[in-house]
């Protein structure tokens, strides 16, 4: 990252939060009806925020847990900009071909979606396991639901190297409308930050949860448009960015949203828990998920020092330092306070 | 309306910037008084209803002194009234009479002066900013009552000037605002620290302005940190108390204890409630509404939070939102609503048409278990049941246990823990043998358990929407921030629907008997209140 890296052309400098997210061009953030070069550059706060997002999911093993909290002078947008951190993260370390290893190992009667890449066809059926063709295996499925009412009922097989042929989900794919905002997002952020898979946005599985006071989060980031490059000649809408569904709604999402008293249960590797009543919930989310939690400096008391006391005493020695942010002179805006913790699941 | 966005950038710029700047401020006289007041006060017995009372009057006595921005022969101040009072009380107390006389011979120049030099100084600050900025603040929350320190005549005696201050009482109130300056013209109260501490850390200000008499110390008011670990320790920039570029003090001197002794006797006097728990009393907090009326509503209830959601006010056009919060999420400042019932008692929202009359016996049924998770949790630790768990390859936390052993949660939210659960009851031979085959058991249980939830979840959409929204209705347009809006909402809701705005909220537990939850109290003849 620190070799060549050009912003806008022009040599960054090493490990900045801009060369530490990744940034190629500069990103512009605003609250009004268009994106001004001269006045809407995100500032560090903001590439703070982006920076300990992605740093955060960035850190996830398999065998441990890790728990970072934030304490912010303000928090509510924070969050936001923390999740598209995250995002970039899962963006950038996203590698195709795992959907096979994954679909293959689903159990037989598990209701799935998939859609032929080529005609868009859209097909709802169930898992039947898998039957070897010749000395290749194949997934065998059962048609439930199809346009064309004779499919209905038929059983397929699809080996392994028509796969790409196709793209499966748990969840419902994306409407045509979701698509153009995802496909939006995805050039955007490939703009950003480049070389990222465009598949991503639609591969199988949740990436991140974010539990907040929902109708407030949302409009907390209505206003706010995004815009990538000097020329930031296309803007988008930054809730379309960060492209969220509720959780449990089976709509396909990278970023699943919900609040405390709501669905928790999700197969997310970082779940971000927005404020207090989302911290207070912290006991139902999965061990298998690590945690950030973010508070605003007057929400961090006793109840909440008394648990990262407690983390402290059963955290081990971190594997997860950032050696380009370590060694670099770059540094946390004045009252963004972090602190993370790792631990056996 | 600033965005969020545009409020997170100012709040973070102001952070790194903040800088406090103190005036200090000679004048004798009140000087004297203070000093006079405090030697009586050490020499008092506070356990005594009588003197309980007088330090009650004199603390009120000299806060308004030291805090008005007016003259002090301002007839609204109402000091020589107050003073009277205050001489019949100290008559019958055994107190030196050289305390008495040097009371009544600095009281006595205190009429004869009729200037008041903190808003001497505060314009003299002034006329170096006049036209240079933006909005001003001024904390006003000094004491409790309806403007005792006169700061409403204040702000606009300062407009006369050119200056256009915002009077600051409550953290709601300003969580939208930036200020170029704020101005405190007083030490903070128990009563305002959470106003403070919003002030001093949240940035929506990079400068405050301390105008103190020399007397009077200021003591920032403290907030808890975030220890950073060893990680990050390099990398994070901490708010310091050192960017306060004044002399301020930790919070251990005189006056400060008379302040909290003040504060808890204001409590005391105004609500009662008992400190220490009794085997007849339940846990409440008392919340003090505008106006002069307060009730102990329970430490788990809910309350009926109206929030403003969107606002054009060059139309006139108001929406809100009803929602259920925590007590204790409510600050100063916020309105709810409450309802009454015909005996005059407000409704406890938490049950009221959302639970049905039997509803106490199914919820008994589907927590069964927890009698059985109690008897096992007699012998065994929080963290040896979640080792338990992991047997049956489930991975807990020992807090969850401890969750689901408490009433506030009615059972684990995922399918397969609840089931795994009921699973290490019965291995461990906590299960009534009544309960026959444990796996048809558990998807019983967990199957009344979802209904329940549902139900419940039902009956509160269907509570709130047949009554709550149509009290919505009435008030929608109406601009409750104003006087005009608040008294025509009462009008227009009824007797049995109140629209309230907080004034405090005794964040310290009282214990009470049960009758004296929801019990409006009028409170406008106490004497913290006049």
């Amino acid at each position: 990252m620190s070799k060549a890296l050009l912003l806008n052309n022009s040599p960054v400098e090493i490990n900045t939060f801009d060369s530490l997210i990744g940034f190629r061009k500069p990103l512009y953030v605003s609250d009004k009806a268009h994106i001004d070069t001269a006045s809407d550059a995100i500032g560090e706060w903001v590439k703070a925020c982006i920076y300990i997002g992605k740093w955060a999911k960035s850190c996830y093993r398999k065998d441990n847990r890790r728990i970072t909290i934030v304490v912010l002078p303000s928090r509510e947008v924070a969050t936001a900009f923390i999740a598209l951190g995250a995002l970039i993260s899962s963006i950038s370390s996203y590698k195709d071909g795992l959907s096979w290893t994954k679909f293959s190992t689903l159990d037989s009667g598990l209701e799935i979606y998939w859609k032929k890449v080529e005609t868009g066809e859209l097909f709802i059926g169930r898992v039947m396991g898998i039957e070897p063709i010749g000395s290749e295996p194949a997934i065998k499925l059962e048609i439930t639901k199809s346009r064309k009412s004779r499919d209905v009922g038929t059983k397929i097989l699809i080996p392994e190297g028509q796969f790409n042929k196709f793209q499966f989900s748990l969840e419902k794919p994306a409407s045509v409308q979701k698509e153009v905002d995802i496909n939006a997002s995805i050039a955007f952020i490939d703009q950003l930050i480049g070389d990222i898979s465009p598949s991503w946005a639609k591969s199988d599985g949740q990436d991140l949860l974010l539990v907040t006071k929902i109708k407030q989060f949302q409009s907390s980031i209505d206003c706010l448009l995004a815009a990538v490059g000097d020329e930031a000649l296309q803007s988008i809408k930054f809730q379309s960015l960060l492209g969220f569904e509720r959780l449990g709604d089976g709509k396909h999402s990278k970023l699943k949203i919900s609040h405390s008293k709501g669905n928790l249960e999700s197969t997310a590797e970082l779940v971000i828990l927005d404020g207090p009543s989302a911290f207070s919930i912290k006991e139902h989310i999965s061990v298998r998920s690590d945690l950030l939690i973010a508070f605003d400096t007057l929400e961090f008391n006793e109840n909440e020092l008394a648990f990262v006391n407690e983390l402290e005493v059963v955290a081990e020695p971190d594997d997860c330092k950032d050696d380009l942010f370590y060694g670099a002179k770059e540094k946390f805006p004045v009252g963004f306070e972090v602190s993370s913790y790792s631990f056996p699941r | 309306m600033s965005s969020q966005y545009s409020l997170a950038a100012t709040h973070f710029k102001n952070v790194a910037e903040f800088t406090v700047v103190t005036h200090k401020v000679k004048d004798d006289v009140i000087a004297a008084v203070t000093l006079a007041v405090l030697s009586i006060f050490k020499n008092l017995d506070k356990s005594d209803d009588d003197a309980k009372n007088l330090v009650g009057l004199l603390w009120v006595f000299k806060t308004i002194l030291n805090s008005t921005l007016i003259p002090l022969d301002y007839p609204e101040l109402r000091l020589k009234e107050r003073y009277r009072e205050i001489l019949i009380l100290l008559k019958n107390q055994n107190i030196d009479p050289k305390l008495v006389h040097a009371l009544e011979t600095s009281i006595e120049a205190l009429w004869s002066k009729h200037k008041n030099y903190k808003f001497d100084r505060l314009l003299s600050i002034s006329q170096n900013f006049l036209s240079q900025i933006g909005p001003i603040g001024l904390v006003g929350k000094i004491l409790y009552g309806d403007d005792p320190t006169c700061i409403k005549f204040t702000i606009s005696s300062l407009s006369n000037y050119g200056l256009h201050v915002t009077k600051i009482e409550t953290k709601r109130q300003i969580q939208s605002s930036i200020f170029e300056k704020i101005f405190i013209v007083s030490p903070p109260m128990r009563s305002s620290l959470d106003l403070m501490k919003y002030i001093f850390y949240s940035g929506i200000t990079p400068e405050v302005n301390l105008v103190l008499y020399e007397h009077e110390n200021f003591y920032t008011p403290h907030r808890i940190e975030l220890p950073i670990s060893q990680i990050f320790q390099t990398k994070v920039q901490k708010f310091k108390a050192s960017k306060i570029e004044a002399p301020v003090l930790t919070a251990d001197t005189k006056d400060y204890e008379l302040n909290s002794w003040a504060e808890e006797s204001f409590w005391s006097d105004i609500h009662g409630g008992s400190r220490t728990k009794t085997t007849q009393s339940v846990p409440a907090h008392y919340i003090l509404f505008e106006g002069g009326e307060g009730a102990f509503m329970p430490v788990l209830g809910k309350i009926l939070h109206i929030e403003k959601i969107s606002v054009n006010a060059d139309k006139g056009n108001f929406s809100y939102d009803l929602s259920y919060v925590d007590i204790l999420d409510l600050i100063e400042g916020d309105y709810v609503l409450l309802r009454k019932n015909s005996s005059g008692f407000l409704f406890n929202e938490e049950i009221d048409g959302i639970e049905d009359d039997d509803d106490d016996g199914v919820l008994d049924k589907i927590t069964d278990w927890k009698n059985a998770l109690s008897a096992l949790l007699l012998t065994k630790e929080y963290s040896e049941v979640a080792f338990l768990m992991r047997s049956k390859g489930l991975s807990v936390a020992a807090g969850k246990i401890k969750q689901w052993e408490g009433v506030d949660t009615i059972a684990p939210n995922s399918e397969a823990e609840f089931k795994a659960l009921i699973e290490v009851l019965a291995e461990e031979g906590k299960l009534s043998p009544d309960v026959g085959n444990v796996k048809l058991y558990a998807q019983q249980k967990w199957s009344d358990i979802q209904e329940y939830r549902i139900s419940r979840q039902k009956a509160g959409l269907r509570a709130r929407h047949t009554v709550l929204e149509g009290l919505l209705a009435k008030i929608e347009g109406l601009d409750i921030d104003s006087y005009d809006g608040a008294k025509n909402l009462d009008s227009q809701l009824g007797q049995n629907l109140l629209i309230r705005r907080v004034a405090s909220i005794d964040q310290s537990t009282s214990y009470v008997h049960q009758s004296n939850l929801y019990k409006i109290d009028d409170l406008r003849g106490n004497k913290w209140l006049r």
